[in-house]
């Protein structure tokens, strides 16, 4: 009987051990903003994946967004990748050309890819998908555009204000201490209680103005300059103009220390701001116990209207042991499924086809009391985004953060209006010539 | 001829600095030879190294379009903070050296900020400087004038950067205190015999005695302030406009962004060398200002 027992207590063990030992172990290194917690909520979805199937486990490595592109540099360094990760934008395809990143091309079937907008390639690989997509909007408060007998910002594309229609409607809505606007005498440009307008400056979001003026930071195919034409310069001083000329919009050290968007909406500090689709979730939700009306709308546009999207790319590394069981996992990671209460909760957009068909399916995640109402947020966001959005350049140009950071080595200057927007850009031009030589693919 | 006695003592000698030895190596002397190596390729971190030569410490010197603003930077900051807090240390040991009530307080409340962590001293300080709720503003406001762009105006931002620096140079105070306190009685009596005033026993006794402490404060002070890093990590990435772009934060971002990590080992050993020769030229210039007692 004591034999018996023993011999059943190793069995039990063995088949616990061989199941264990079944599960192909992998990473995921994901970051986390602001608190551990998110990390917690990260946890629970690599949970589910799980205990979904009995063949992979996978482990998370949490780190801080503020390290997180230095913890990966590092571990590349020491040949130490994880699996998978999510990858900051700009360094993606960097990581392709030093041949670091697997080929997810062949990993969907074509009824489930994510949709081609969202693809980061590099000579013609595809080394992954944006987790969401993601596209550049204008955010209003709608009181504030009621009281000022201002017409809303337009709600689709072919209906897009030009910028002379977006200064016009900034200054009427732009209001200093003594309750005046830029258009009247007597306005103090040094004590204005309300911006009119708040174009992003973020070093990568500016630049969707210059696209839409037929400049931008490069062509579509990666292979030419175009910060220094004169669109993209005309499109910039057009933007650091909002302050220096117009007194529309803050100073860039004024809006570094603003709040959050749905704060300035809230507390009539701005009256309009362009930003992400994921503002909807991350901000604008916040202030909606609060009273916040606000409206979104598409983005002023110079002669076209165009919109960014991006989103960071989930990637399998090319070093992985288990590449089959990392790309299997990097799909299920993309499947909206796994990431719906972030598409219903407005911080994400779909990625695949199937959630655009048609308005039924779009109604399923966008009609909800989070979102606007549907049907501005169909044509303003979703329309826009299906047929106005062009990628980010990091979608496809290697070290993109290099050129970004030398494009803005010294941009604040011309926010100021130190230095017009030609003197700069002719004077940064040959640095960034050589730079974007060096890292164009050939 | 060394006896059996002797050989023991040596062993037992080196088996004692072993630990020492094997840290300064590892820690150390292996770590710079390996900045050596690196500096000499192209290494990305990503792919294999290629063997570059000079190249680096070429291009740094000819088309490194950070580099100049770099080095205008962190010397900009490193004086400004090394002669402000020399100056305001100096200062504040002078006052805490005097009979006042309740010294033994102030002498801690001037050396607190020291042990406060930096990261921790740069969000408070940051809130300070931020324009439209921050305290400085607020108090300019009351006297009607406009506020300033603290961190985020080409002017302001590394003077706003040494002010803060500067706050927390409380061991700085603490060592003038001591120097302070061997300043030899006799002497001051004897000025004062002589019909010297405070100006005449600050200038010709305290000042001459205190060189060796004010020669060790400013060396000390401008090594660690070159390699100023926090502030532009935390609050500024560089910015306004590359003002604030300190040597050390340009070879983190270079090396550990970018992956450019032969450039940024190039960038430190070019530091580093730079370093070695300013304390080299402040020993050699010492001699001339700087009075010991015994000589």
């Amino acid at each position: 009987m004591k034999k018996l027992k023993y011999v059943l207590a190793l069995a039990f063990v063995l088949i616990a051990a061989s199941a264990f030992a079944a599960k192909i172990e992998i990473t995921y290194m994901a970051w986390y903003n602001t608190t551990e917690s998110e990390a917690a909520d990260i946890q629970k979805t690599l949970d589910k994946f799980n205990t979904s199937q009995d063949k992979i486990h996978v482990t998370m490595i949490a780190v801080s967004r503020a390290d997180y592109e230095t913890k990966l540099n590092t571990m590349a360094a020491a040949k130490q990748l994880p699996d998978t990760c999510i990858m900051a934008e700009p360094m993606t395809i960097r990581y392709a050309a030093a041949g670091l990143l697997a080929d997810m091309g062949g990993v969907y079937k074509p009824d489930e890819a994510p949709l081609k907008s969202l693809a980061f390639t590099y000579k013609g690989k595809t080394v992954g998908y944006s987790c969401a997509d993601e596209v550049l909007l204008v955010y209003y408060n709608k009181k504030m555009f009621d009281d000022a007998k201002v017409a809303y910002p337009p709600a689709s594309a072919d209906k897009a204000w030009t910028w002379k229609e977006f200064v016009a409607a900034a200054k009427k809505l732009t209001k200093d201490q003594n309750g005046k606007t830029p258009n009247d005498a007597g306005f103090d440009p040094n004590n204005i209680v309300t911006f009119g307008a708040d174009f992003n400056r973020l070093s990568w979001m500016w630049p969707v103005l210059a696209v839409s003026n037929g400049g931008g930071v490069m062509s579509p195919d990666g292979q030419r300059l175009l910060i220094g034409t004169p669109e993209s310069i005309e499109a910039l001083q057009a933007i650091a103009d909002l302050y220096v000329k117009d007194h529309v919009a803050p100073s860039i050290g004024d809006k570094n220390n603003m709040p959050s968007l749905d704060v300035n909406l809230l507390t009539g500090k701005v009256a309009m701001a362009t930003s992400g689709q994921w503002e909807i979730g991350v901000s604008l939700k916040n202030s909606l116990k609060d009273g916040l009306v606000y409206g979104v709308g598409v983005l002023p546009k110079m002669k076209k209207a165009v919109t960014y999207n991006t989103g960071g790319p989930f990637v399998a590394f090319g070093s992985s042991k288990n590449l089959d069981a990392a790309k299997a996992f990097v799909k299920w990671m993309s499947d909206e499924s796994n990431g719906w209460d972030l598409i219903t909760g407005g911080i994400w957009m779909p990625v695949s086809a199937k959630w655009y068909a048609n308005e039924t399916v779009m109604r399923k995640w966008a009609d909800n009391d989070i979102h606007p109402p549907f049907a501005q947020y169909k044509t303003a966001v979703i329309d826009y985004a299906m047929k106005n959005a062009v990628q980010v350049p990091w979608y496809y140009f290697p070290s993109y953060d290099k050129l970004d950071t030398l494009i803005n080595s010294g941009i604040t200057d011309v926010w100021n209006g130190n230095v017009t927007a030609k003197d700069y850009i002719n004077g940064i031009l040959p640095q960034v010539q050589k730079l974007f030589d060096e890292n164009r693919p050939k | 001829m060394k006896t059996r006695r002797t050989r023991g003592t040596t062993v037992t000698a080196y088996l004692f600095l072993t630990p020492a030895l094997l840290g300064l190596f590892f820690i150390t002397i292996f770590p710079m030879i390996g900045v050596i190596a690196i500096s000499l390729t192209n290494w990305t971190g990503l792919e294999p190294p290629v063997f570059t030569g000079l190249g680096n410490f070429r291009e740094i010197f000819t088309t490194d379009f950070y580099f100049a603003k770099s080095v205008a930077a962190t010397l900009y900051f490193a004086l400004g903070a090394v002669i402000s807090g020399i100056i305001y240390a100096f200062t504040v040991a002078l006052l805490l050296n005097r009979k006042i009530p309740g010294r033994g307080f102030w002498r801690s409340v001037f050396f607190i900020p020291y042990i406060v962590p930096s990261i921790g001293s740069c969000i408070v300080w940051s809130w300070m400087y931020e324009s439209n709720f921050g305290v400085f503003n607020y108090f300019l406001h009351l006297v009607g004038i406009n506020k300033i762009q603290w961190l985020q105006s080409g002017t302001f931002a590394v003077p706003s950067l040494i002010v803060m620096t500067v706050w927390g140079m409380g061991s700085m105070i603490v060592i003038f205190l001591a120097g302070l306190q061997n300043v030899p009685r006799t002497y001051l009596e004897a000025v004062e015999i002589d019909g010297g005033n405070t100006w005449h026993k600050f200038r010709h006794i305290t000042i001459p005695m205190m060189t060796p402490v004010i020669f060790y404060n400013f060396l000390m002070s401008m090594i660690t302030n070159l390699q100023v890093f926090v502030p532009a990590y935390a609050l500024t990435k560089g910015e306004p406009s590359g003002r604030s772009l300190f040597m050390v934060f340009l070879i983190y971002r270079e090396g550990f962004m970018q992956n450019n990590f032969g450039h940024a080992s190039a960038l430190s050993l070019i530091f580093f060398i730079f370093i070695a020769a300013l304390t080299a030229v402040i020993f050699a210039t010492s001699k001339k200002w700087m009075f010991y007692e015994g000589e």
